[in-house]
């Protein structure tokens, strides 16, 4: 009972951004891929995350897609140049990222990375 | 720092000699086995590594340690080589900087952040830019973009009749996108404040965004001045 009480009144007291971390870490973990805050950059990495945005921005007047993805330990952003979209990758969507990562501007940013719908 | 050069000719060459003086490390990547065994074998530049290798293909070009270095250089004889060498030092090993040698400058268009650019160098432009500089008085010359091409440094030798001969920077009102960044007379280098006052003869050197150039070619040259050549 005591038990009880005391993950209630840890759920209640948690902000909704430790909750969606951790349903996203549940989410996720069957993938058995690293997490995204710890994974090294300038190294083939795999990357797997919840689609949670996707934007066309223009890069040197060409568009490029860049999809932002959390795997509730931090978000990554997949950049796809001279696409505006990319079929099956909408929010909400489960995907694997496979390329090499740099940071800029505080983002990891992996350029143009084969990937993988999972559901 | 460490210092990729992809193309071991003549520029290769000169570029790793220099960067080897400046204390850098350095790997020059030359797809003719030939020609790195001719390299090494006078041992020049001293201090450079050589790999024989094509920089176009990612298991060959990682093996010049590309995924450690700061800097790639792509400066082959050829454009489509150099983009792509540019394109797999960007995507495959996340390269800090990746700098570009323009062969053509019919090409110049396509050296940019979408083939993983981060700067390009055209020699003809820069000698064309230089020529007209030391031809031209009365018109802006542009000397160098930066930003992918949004911003711009721009020269201008005032002629005698200049509008703005005699004005100081204040009153000159230029527009907002743009600064004086320098003045040379007579040699001298004159930082610019805004009550320094502009003579027939001086160079200045604007910092100015695409925009604005035409109001800065007629504030300080005139309407009837003419802009020249991109660099």
């Amino acid at each position: 009972m005591v038990g009880v009480l005391k993950n209630l009144r840890r759920k209640l007291s948690q902000s909704l951004e430790d909750i969606e971390d951790e349903r996203l870490t549940g989410r996720l973990a069957d993938l058995g891929v690293q997490p995204i805050a710890e994974a090294p950059t300038r190294t083939p990495i795999l990357l797997a995350g919840e689609v949670q945005g996707l934007q066309v921005v223009p890069r040197a007047g060409s568009p490029s897609l860049e999809v932002t993805f959390s795997d509730g330990s931090g978000r990554a952003v997949a950049v796809f140049t001279g696409r505006k979209r990319l079929g099956g990758v909408d929010c909400g969507r489960r995907i694997v990222v496979d390329g090499v990562g740099r940071t800029e501007r505080g983002r990891m940013v992996v350029l143009n990375p084969a990937y993988t719908i999972v559901e | 720092m460490r210092v990729v050069i992809a193309g071991g000719g003549n520029v290769g060459t000169f570029i790793a000699e220099d960067l080897v003086k400046a204390g850098h490390d350095v790997v020059i990547v030359e797809v003719d086995a030939d020609r790195v065994a001719e390299a090494l074998a006078a041992g020049e530049p001293a201090g450079v590594q050589w790999i024989a290798a094509d920089g176009c293909e990612v298991s060959e070009f990682a093996r010049a340690g590309v995924d450690k270095a700061d800097v790639v250089a792509a400066v082959t004889g050829d454009d489509e080589d150099n983009l792509v060498i540019s394109l797999l030092a960007k995507q495959e090993f996340a390269v800090p900087r990746v700098v570009a040698r323009v062969n053509n400058p019919k090409n110049e268009w396509m050296f940019n952040e979408m083939w993983g650019v981060d700067v390009s160098v055209s020699t003809p432009h820069l000698l064309t830019a230089l020529v007209e500089e030391a031809v031209s008085v009365g018109s802006l010359v542009r000397l160098l973009s930066f930003e992918g091409g949004r911003a711009r440094l721009s020269e201008a030798t005032l002629a005698p009749d200049s509008p703005a001969n005699g004005k100081d920077l204040a009153e000159l009102g230029l527009p907002r996108d743009s600064t004086v960044v320098a003045i040379i007379r007579d040699d001298h280098v004159i930082v610019p404040r805004g009550d320094t006052v502009l003579r027939g003869g001086d160079e200045v050197l604007v910092l100015t965004t695409p925009d604005a150039e035409d109001d800065v070619v007629a504030t300080l040259l005139g309407a009837r001045a003419t802009r020249t050549t991109e660099s």
